[in-house]
């Protein structure tokens, strides 16, 4: 088996890869999927100018390498 | 979205409204495309106010004249008397990293595009991964709760893993640097590699 570990969003987004793990279609490949959730982002200075963001947000996982793939 | 008793029932009456939204994110690029149509640039007013939850929030506390959300939020809002002024799509991406190695991406791509047939032959057997997500579930309970019932299915959608084209490249980018949201200088194809999608669309 494959570890491949993945960052995980919003359920709406990750679905296909929730019920792939859960169904054993990733075991079937012989991948062995890990998740990592993205960190939510909350904000208490709420700008009006995107450059004053980050656009990583909560993709840090991917951004640190601790998983090797993610959606948004 | 709107909360129940906004006076906004179509996206024009939003100008120079603030409009919660995540910038670089998929509610900040939706909001302008949907919005452009009516509302003139510079009199569309976002404001970044991070992930759903503190969207769906500062909507529901007035704080903002709206906010930009998505599933299962949309139906949380809807369950509790707010209504959508519009309502778009977008494509969701799958981000590899450059050791990603191509044979594991087609071997991830066809476990997801199992997965992708199952959900889309019963989607309701599935929402409870979006009712019951650690981020979701303890809002939605303090706001009456969401059921399997309270969803409008055709909204979720759900499609084979396939590479986007050249000419959706190129659009996508130009729009983009026409907002102002790219630097010009960069080039589309410097940092968009399709190679590992590509090697999934040719074993189709």
């Amino acid at each position: 088996m494959k570890k491949v570990v993945s960052e995980t969003s919003g359920a709406v987004f990750s679905l296909p890869w929730f019920v792939a793990k859960d169904e054993g279609f990733f075991a079937d490949e012989g991948i062995d999927m890990e998740f990592v959730e993205s960190i939510a982002i909350k904000v208490d200075q709420h700008t009006a100018n995107p450059e004053d963001v980050d656009p990583i947000l909560g993709h840090t996982p991917f951004e640190n390498r601790q998983v090797a793939i993610y959606r948004a | 979205m709107v909360r129940p008793e906004s006076d906004h029932y179509y996206p024009s009456s939003l100008a120079n409204k603030p409009i919660a939204v995540q910038f670089h994110a998929g509610s900040h690029y939706t909001v302008l495309r949907l919005l452009e149509g009516y509302i003139p640039a510079e009199k569309i007013k976002l404001l970044h106010y991070g992930s759903p939850r503190y969207r769906f929030e500062a909507m529901m506390s007035g704080e903002v004249d709206a906010a930009m959300l998505m599933e299962p939020w949309i139906s949380l809002a809807e369950k509790n008397g707010c209504r959508a002024v519009c309502e778009g799509h977008y494509l969701g991406a799958e981000n590899a990293s450059d050791n990603m190695d191509e044979e594991t991406f087609a071997a991830i791509n066809r476990a997801v595009i199992k997965a992708v047939d199952l959900i889309n032959s019963d989607k309701k057997r599935f929402l409870h991964y979006l009712i019951d997500q650690p981020k979701f579930a303890p809002v939605a309970k303090e706001w009456g709760g969401l059921t399997v019932d309270d969803f409008h299915l055709p909204r979720l959608r759900y499609a084979h893993p396939r590479p986007y084209t050249e000419e959706q490249l190129e659009d996508t980018y130009n729009w983009m640097v026409r907002w102002d949201l790219l630097n010009s200088s960069i080039c589309a194809t410097d940092f968009v590699d399709n190679r590992a999608v590509d090697s999934v669309a040719a074993d189709d």
